[in-house]
Order: structure tokens, then sequence, then C-alpha cells
């Protein structure tokens, strides 16, 4: 995302990413520095009302502002699977794949 | 001891009242940093954050004795900042700004060339994440909290990897001396090799992680350094390994042209120096950690 990422190009990477049909699992990891984790999060809310993705989305947030990132996220109503480290959102992201390829 | 910054290293900001300036001081004034001034032309005599703004870094200089500023000063004007600093007497200078024209940076380093090696100011970045020596000082935009105050030195491009680094250790109960992110451009102020230097004559530093990727040959000279100049061990975390060839991965510096510049290469040449390389982004903490327990 690279600093300064604002709700705009938020909602852009997720319809990049969602448009190659060769992917199956969104990941999303930000370790905030000069980024904020609140404004990643209020944009991840706002991607995910313009666009639909209908695929396991898993979320780790931490760096500056994580308490107010995972707050938003968590009062949204948006569908997505928490996760703490870098080794715990991969894991995640292998698991839910095979999930969605068993189906 | 710690490299670059400590307690008592009085610091100013240039782009001290903007939006990102006035957010990131205020953070580094909360860690405990020896902030006494910023800088926005136009501004000079009045007052933002508690601290004196002035108009120049001259006239900051004169008033407060900084020996340190950082940059938050956009693409455009941030060469010319770098130079008045420079000229100014300034000693250590981070430039946090991404987007500097590779061309304003050659005009910056050539400009450098005027200087004595003993009056040459040391730029960090740009691009970078900046400078922190925990519990002493924090010179750029890394969250503080995440750093433990300890022995091992971290160079690395990105800020992000740093920090994924500096939490892992921490997790571990592993400290760092200090953490310096030289930034993800092409051109920068300071190489991994000046960083590693400085680190092999920190006496409170015992182990050096060092956090490339692809792009460029200084990963590589910095290993080969290593090998003939260095007694402390170094570990490294090199990015990018499924990155294609001739497309730029996020950072401006971040492209393979060349052979040695892919992150396979690199590896390879720097375990042939002798470089402990962790193989992924997970697992830094863990190699640091099995490095630490056969060197003490």
């Amino acid at each position: 995302m690279g600093g300064g990422a604002t709700p705009e190009k938020i909602v852009k990477a997720f319809k990049l990413v969602s448009s190659d049909e060769k992917v199956k699992v969104i990941l999303v990891n930000i370790f905030a520095g000069i980024n904020r984790c609140d404004w990643v999060a209020e944009g991840i809310v706002q991607a995910l009302q313009t666009i639909k993705i209908d695929m396991p989305l898993i979320i780790r947030l931490a760096g500056t502002n994580v308490e107010k990132g995972n707050k938003i996220l968590k009062e949204s109503n948006i569908n997505y699977i928490e996760a703490h480290s870098l080794k715990e959102a991969a894991a995640k992201a292998v698991e839910a794949l095979k999930k969605v390829e068993v189906k | 001891m710690s490299i670059l910054i400590d307690e008592n290293t009085k610091i100013i900001v240039q782009g001290f009242t903007g939006k990102i300036g006035s957010f990131h001081a205020q953070e580094m004034i909360d860690y405990g940093s020896n902030v006494v001034g910023g800088v926005t032309p136009g501004k000079g005599g009045s007052t933002h954050l508690g601290f004196p703004v002035f108009n120049t870094v001259k006239d900051a200089v004169k008033e407060t004795d900084a020996e340190a500023s950082i940059l938050f000063v956009p693409p455009s004007y941030a060469a010319d900042s770098a130079m008045e600093a420079a000229d100014a007497g300034i000693k250590v200078c981070v430039a946090i700004t991404d987007g500097i024209p590779s061309h304003d940076m050659i005009k910056v380093k050539r400009y450098m060339r005027r200087y004595a090696k003993s009056e040459k100011m040391t730029m960090i970045g740009p691009n970078c994440a900046g400078i922190i020596s925990p519990g002493k000082s924090m010179l750029g935009i890394m969250p503080g909290h995440i750093y433990k105050k300890g022995n091992v030195g971290i160079v690395g491009r990105s800020g992000t990897l740093g920090y994924e680094a500096a939490s892992q250790m921490k997790e571990l109960d592993i400290g760092v001396s200090t953490s310096v992110g030289i930034g993800g451009d092409p051109i920068n102020g300071s190489s991994f090799r000046d960083v590693l230097a400085r680190f092999e004559e920190d006496p409170d530093t015992d182990i050096i992680l060092m956090i490339g990727e692809i792009g460029g040959p200084q990963e590589v000279d910095a290993g080969k350094f290593a090998k003939e100049n260095m007694k402390k061990p170094v570990v490294a975390y090199i990015a990018g390994l499924t990155a294609p060839k001739g497309r730029v991965m996020g950072h401006a510096g971040a492209i393979v042209s060349a052979y040695g510049e892919s992150a396979v290469e690199k590896v390879e040449l720097l375990k042939e120096s002798g470089v402990t390389i962790s193989k992924n982004p997970s697992v830094i903490g863990d190699t640091i950690k099995s490095v630490l327990k056969g060197y003490i």
C-alpha cells in the first residue's frame, strides 16, 4: 500500500487485486509507520462498501494506531478473518485457501 | 552507546508545521527525543507544539545548536532542504520524503562533495523510516513502542519489514541498539555498507540484521565489506524471492536489471560472504535468536 494510504488508494488496490481471477484469497498485512491503522481500516471498510469481494479476507494490522484500526474493523459489519502476527496471517490465508479449493 | 543519535542529540524538524510533520514531530517528542524546534520558511518567530519555528536551518542551528534534522518537506523542495541542512552544519539528516526525483538526489550527492569528511553531513534516506536508538531517541516515523533496547543493530530499506523484525525480536525478548532505515530509492544518502561500518565500531551492538530487497548492488557490496572488515556476525533477509525481472516492486529502487540484483542471487552471494540468511519474513526474530546463542 505504501505510506499515506488513503481510502481511495485502498479501494483501487482491492479492485486491482480482485480483478485477477487467479486470486482466491486476499491477505492484507499492514505494519503502520507513516501510515495509520485507523486510516487503513477506514479504507478497507469503504472499499468493501464500494466493491463486492466474495473471497476470504485476512487482515493483520500492527503499528501506529493499531487499537483504533482493529476497533473500526470490528464495529463495521465486514466479513474478515483477524490475525495478529505475520506468521498467523500467512497460516490463516493458507487455511482459507484450502477451504476454497475443497469447495 | 548507539549509532548516529542518542538522548542528547538536539533535533530540528524541517517541514515542522505541515500535517505529516506535526504528527510525527509530536510522536518523536512523546517518545522522548530531544526536539528543540523546527523550520518552516515564512513562519519564523512563531511557536508550534511548544517549540520555536525558524525560517531557515541556519537560524535554527544558531539559536538551538541543533545537530540533527528530519525532513518532511514535499518532494520538489526536499533536495534543497537537505543541502540547506548540510550548509547550516547539521550532522545527521533523515529524509522521510518519498518521490524526490533521482536527478535531485544526484545534485545533493554532488553538493556534499564540497565538505571535508569531518564536516560532512550524514544523510539517511530518502523514502525511509528514519533512525531509532530505543529508549534514547527517535528521529523517524516508526511506531516507537515496538522496539526494545538491546544489542542488535538493524539496517534496512523497507520501513515495514524493519518494524516486523523489531516486533518479532521484542516478542523473543531481544532488543535493538539502533535501527536505521536507509530507504527504498535507487540513490540514497547512506548505503548498507556505510551503516554496517558504524555498527562494527559501536560497542553496544553485537550483531547486525540487514534487511534488503531486489535491485541495486548495495546488499552484495555490504556482504563483501562484512566478510573483509567485520568481526560481528551479520544476519540478512532479502525481500522479493518471487519478483519478476524488470518490474518495479513498490520501491523505486526495487527493480532487477542486472546480474546479482535478484533476491535469489543476492541470497547466494551473501551466503558466500558468510552472512546468515533468514529465509522468510516471519522467522527473522528466530534467526537472530539462533545466531545470538552461538555468538554470546
